[in-house]
C-alpha cells in the first residue's frame, strides 16, 4: 500500500469538506462549516493495481484577498480544485488558485465542478469550460450531496497515482 | 632544476598518466582485477573481525542484520514447515512449560497488582483523583508510578507529513497515528510560516509542544522528522537519544527517504531504532516494604462471615425441616408440604384436626421457633381413633356422671332416660363413631324423673324424638304368618319401653297420646283374606304391646289389607307405627 497526500483548493464555500465527509463517510452534513486552516481526513482505496491511503488536507476557503499556505502543499501527491457550479467567481478564483500552486509543483490536479445536485446558473458555455479545464488532468462534475461521480473522482486518481508510482 | 623539474612534471603528466595505464592498466582495472582475484580471501580473512569491530563501535551490524535473519527465519518458517518443526520438537515441552509458568506468575502478579490498585486507600485516592483531573485511570497511575515514560513515536515524512512507521507503548491505546502526524506536520508549517526565519535564515520550526498530560517532542532531520509523546517530567536525554535515532536512520535510509514516493514498507524495519526510543523511568519506590491490602482482607473476612451466617441458617432451617417430618406420626395431623422459604423460614402446609394437638404447642416442645415457621393450616375430620377418644371425652365433659373405659370401647356410668337419649344422638353425630349403641350399651338408664328439671321446650324435643324413633319402628312377618319372630319380638320389647317413656312425657308436658298399630299384607291371596290378615298381624302387636304394660286404650289396631308395591316382597308384610299426640283436653276440663 501507499500512502499519498492530496490537497483540497477552492474558494468559500465550494464545498470541499462535504466533498471529503462523502467520500470518507458516506454522508452529507446540510450544516455548513468553515474549516479553519485545514483539516485533515484520511481513506483508503482499493483498486485492481492496488490500494492507496489518501491523507486528505482539506484546506481553508481562500479568496482573492488573502492567499493560501503554500507550505501546505508540500509533498502534495495531487491537488483537487473544487468549484462551485452556481457561482462563477469560484471559478475565477479556483483558476487563479490553480495557477498559484502550478508556480509550486507540477503535481497532477483535478477540477472537481461541484453542486452538481443544483441547477448550473454561470455562465460559461461549453468550449469556455473546456479551454478552462484543459490544463487539468481530470474534470468530474461532482455532488458532495447526492454523492455524484465522488467515489469515481477519487478512484481515477488513485490509479493515477500509482500508474504514476508504477511508471 | 626545480623549476624545470616542476615544469617538467606538469609536462610529463601525460607520461606519467602513460605509465600509469602500463601499471595499473585502464581506470586501474589491473589492481582492482587483481584484487578481485583474490577479493574472496581477502574479505573472507577478516569478514568475522571487521563485522565485530563494526558492531563494537556503533552498533550498526546488529541493526542491519536483525532484518535480515527475521526474512530468512520467516523465509524458512514458510518454505521448510517440516524441518523447523523437527528442529524445534525437543524444546517446544520445555518452551510450553515455561510459558505456562511466567503466564501463572504474572496472572498471580496482576492480580496482586489489581488487588493493590483497587483495595488499598493508595489505590483508592488514586482513582479518585484520576477521576476528578479526568484521566484514565490507568494513565493516572503511569504518571504516579512513572518519572516519565515515552508513550508513542512517529517517524514521519518531513516534506508529504506521511506516517513513516510508529511505535506505542500501550499498543491499545495508541492514537490515529496517520492523522496525528500529518496535523503535526500542518501545525509545523503553521508555524515555520506564522513566524520569521531564525537567525541562521533556517525555518522556524517546533521542538517541543507541551500539554496538560504529555510533552511532544519534535527531532527534524532534513528528510524525517521524529516525533515523541512522553508523560511526566522529561529528561533531557530522552531529546538526545531522539537526536541520536534521527540521525541513525538518516544514516541507515537515505536512499529510501530520498525516494519516498508513499510505500512505506521500506521504512517497516526501522522497529529497532524507534524502540530505542520508547523509554521510562519508574519512580524510586520510598515503600520498600509491601503495603499489606488490609481492604482486601476486610473485605474478604466479610464475605467469609456473611457465607458461614448463611451457611449456619441454611443449616438451622434444614433441621427444623426434618424435625418437622415427625408431625406426620401425631394423630390427627397431616403434613402436606415443608420447604424451606428464604435463608430463615419454612413454609409449613398441613391439615389438621380440631381435636389434636395445636401446632404452636408441638413446635414449642421440639423447641422450634414459632418465627422461623410460615404456616398454613386447613381443618379436616380425622377418624384415627385417638382423635375419635379425645372427640368422645369432649362430649363427656357434658355428661359428668359417664366416663369411657380405658380400651375406649365403651361407656360407663349413669344417666337419666333424658340424658340417655341425649347422649345417644350426640354419639350419633359424632365423626366416626361407628356403633353409638354398642357404646352406650353398658350404660345404666336410672328412671328417675328429671323433667321438673328441664324447660318445656326441652321436654317437646325429647317428645318429638321418642315419636320419630317409635315412627320408624316397625314389624316384619313372614309371608301368612301372624307370629312374631324373635327379632319382631326384641323391637317390640324396645318400642314397648319408648312408648312407656313417651307416655310419662306426654303426661307431664300435658299431651295425649296414643298409637296407631298398622297391620299390612303382600299381594297374595284375595283381598278380603289379606285384609283379615292385616288386622290379625296389627292385632298381634297389640296383644304384645299390652304384655309388655302399655294400656290398652292408647292402642289402636287396624289392617289396610295389601300395600300394593311391587318388587316390595318381605316390605310390604309388616305392622307400622303411628303415633297421634293432642292436647290433654282432660286435664284442661
Amino acid at each position: 500500500m501507499i500512502q499519498k497526500k492530496i490537497c483540497l483548493l477552492g474558494a468559500s464555500g465550494v464545498g470541499k469538506t462535504s466533498l471529503i465527509k462523502q467520500f470518507v463517510e458516506g454522508i452529507f452534513s446540510e450544516k455548513y462549516l468553515t474549516s479553519i486552516g485545514v483539516k485533515i481526513d484520511k481513506k483508503q482505496v482499493e483498486c485492481e493495481a492496488g490500494s492507496v491511503q489518501f491523507m486528505l488536507w482539506d484546506i481553508e476557503g481562500i479568496d482573492r484577498y488573502c492567499g493560501f499556505q503554500p507550505k501546505y502543499l508540500r509533498g502534495a501527491g495531487a491537488i483537487i480544485i473544487v468549484v462551485d457550479q452556481t457561482r462563477s467567481q469560484s471559478l475565477i478564483e479556483g483558476i487563479e488558485i490553480f495557477k498559484l500552486a502550478r508556480d509550486m509543483s507540477d503535481i497532477p490536479a483535478i477540477l472537481a465542478i461541484n453542486k452538481s445536485d443544483l441547477d448550473s446558473t454561470w455562465h460559461w458555455d461549453e468550449d469556455e469550460l473546456k479551454e478552462l479545464s484543459a490544463p487539468f488532468s481530470y474534470t468530474f462534475l461532482t455532488s458532495a450531496k447526492t454523492g455524484a461521480n465522488v467515489e469515481l473522482l477519487f478512484s481515477t486518481l488513485a490509479q493515477h497515482l500509482l500508474s504514476e508510482a508504477g511508471s | 632544476m626545480p623549476t624545470q623539474g616542476s615544469s617538467n612534471e606538469s609536462e610529463h603528466d601525460p607520461q606519467l598518466d602513460e605509465l600509469r595505464k602500463i601499471l595499473f592498466g585502464e581506470e586501474n582495472q589491473h589492481i582492482t582485477g587483481a584484487i578481485r582475484q583474490d577479493a574472496r580471501q581477502i574479505v573472507s580473512d577478516v569478514f568475522s573481525e571487521a563485522l565485530k569491530d563494526r558492531q563494537d563501535r556503533d552498533g550498526s551490524v546488529k541493526k542491519v542484520m536483525t532484518p535480515l535473519v527475521d526474512k530468512s527465519v520467516e523465509y524458512s518458517v514458510a518454505n521448510r514447515k517440516e524441518q523447523f518443526v523437527g528442529y524445534l520438537y525437543p524444546i517446544v515441552g520445555s518452551v510450553v512449560r515455561k510459558s505456562v509458568t511466567a503466564f501463572l506468575t504474572e496472572f498471580i502478579e496482576r492480580t496482586n497488582q489489581l488487588l493493590e490498585n483497587s483495595l488499598t486507600i493508595k489505590g483508592l485516592t488514586w482513582r479518585v483523583k484520576a477521576r476528578q483531573a479526568g484521566v484514565p485511570y490507568a494513565n493516572y497511575v503511569a504518571s504516579q508510578t512513572f518519572n516519565y515514560r515515552v508513550e508513542q513515536v512517529f517517524l514521519i515524512h518531513r516534506e508529504t507529513g506521511l506516517l513513516l512507521n510508529s511505535l506505542a507503548y500501550n499498543q491499545q491505546s495508541s492514537a490515529d497515528a496517520d492523522l496525528i502526524s500529518s496535523m503535526l506536520t500542518a501545525i509545523n508549517d503553521f508555524v515555520s510560516d506564522s513566524f520569521k526565519p531564525n537567525a541562521d535564515g533556517n525555518e522556524q520550526g517546533l521542538d517541543i509542544v507541551k500539554t496538560d498530560d504529555f510533552t511532544l517532542v519534535l527531532k527534524a532531520g532534513p528528510r524525517a522528522v521524529l516525533v515523541a509523546a512522553v508523560t511526566g517530567n522529561m529528561p533531557q536525554r530522552v531529546a538526545d537519544q531522539l537526536q541520536l535515532t534521527i540521525e541513525e536512520i538518516h544514516t541507515l535510509y537515505e536512499g529510501p527517504l530520498a525516494d519516498f514516493n508513499g510505500d512505506t514498507s521500506a521504512f517497516a524495519d526501522c522497529d529497532q531504532q524507534l524502540t530505542d526510543c520508547l523509554v521510562s523511568e519508574l519512580k524510586d519506590q520510598a515503600t520498600g516494604k509491601k503495603s499489606k491490602p488490609w481492604m482486601a482482607w476486610c473485605i474478604l473476612i466479610l464475605l467469609a462471615c456473611g457465607t458461614s451466617f448463611y451457611a449456619y441458617k441454611l443449616w438451622l432451617v434444614q433441621g427444623y425441616i426434618n424435625q418437622i417430618q415427625a408431625l406426620n406420626q401425631e394423630p390427627g395431623i397431616m403434613l402436606i408440604r415443608a420447604q424451606r422459604d428464604g435463608i430463615q423460614e419454612v413454609k409449613l402446609d398441613i391439615l389438621r384436626d380440631p381435636d389434636a394437638q395445636p401446632i404452636n404447642t408441638w413446635l414449642e416442645a421440639h423447641e422450634i421457633p414459632a418465627e422461623a415457621i410460615s404456616l398454613t393450616e386447613k381443618r379436616f375430620l380425622s377418624l384415627e381413633s385417638q382423635i375419635i377418644h379425645a372427640r368422645l371425652r369432649d362430649l363427656l365433659s357434658n355428661y359428668p356422671g359417664i366416663a369411657l373405659t380405658s380400651d375406649g370401647n365403651t361407656l360407663t356410668g349413669e344417666l337419666t332416660q333424658q340424658q340417655h337419649h341425649a347422649l345417644s344422638a350426640d354419639l350419633a353425630q359424632l365423626p366416626g363413631v361407628t356403633d353409638p349403641q354398642s357404646l352406650l350399651a353398658t350404660i345404666q338408664v336410672s328412671d328417675r324423673p328429671t323433667l321438673a328439671l328441664d324447660t318445656k321446650d326441652s321436654a317437646m324435643t325429647l317428645i318429638k324424638l321418642k315419636i320419630s324413633l317409635i315412627n320408624s319402628t316397625s314389624v316384619e312377618f313372614a309371608s301368612n304368618s301372624t307370629q312374631l319372630s324373635p327379632q319382631a319380638e326384641q323391637s317390640l320389647a324396645s318400642l314397648a319401653s319408648h312408648a312407656k317413656a313417651l307416655l310419662s312425657l306426654a303426661g307431664q308436658a300435658q299431651l295425649d297420646v296414643s298409637f296407631i298399630i298398622i297391620g299390612a299384607s303382600d299381594a297374595k291371596g284375595s283381598q278380603s283374606y289379606n285384609e283379615v290378615l292385616s288386622i290379625k298381624r296389627a292385632q298381634t302387636v297389640r296383644d304384645t304391646l299390652q304384655e309388655y304394660g302399655l294400656p290398652s286404650d292408647k292402642l289402636n289396631a287396624i289392617g289396610i289389607g295389601i300395600i300394593d308395591v311391587p318388587d316390595a316382597g318381605n316390605g310390604a308384610r309388616k305392622v307400622l307405627f303411628n303415633v297421634i299426640t293432642t292436647q290433654a283436653s282432660r286435664s284442661n276440663g
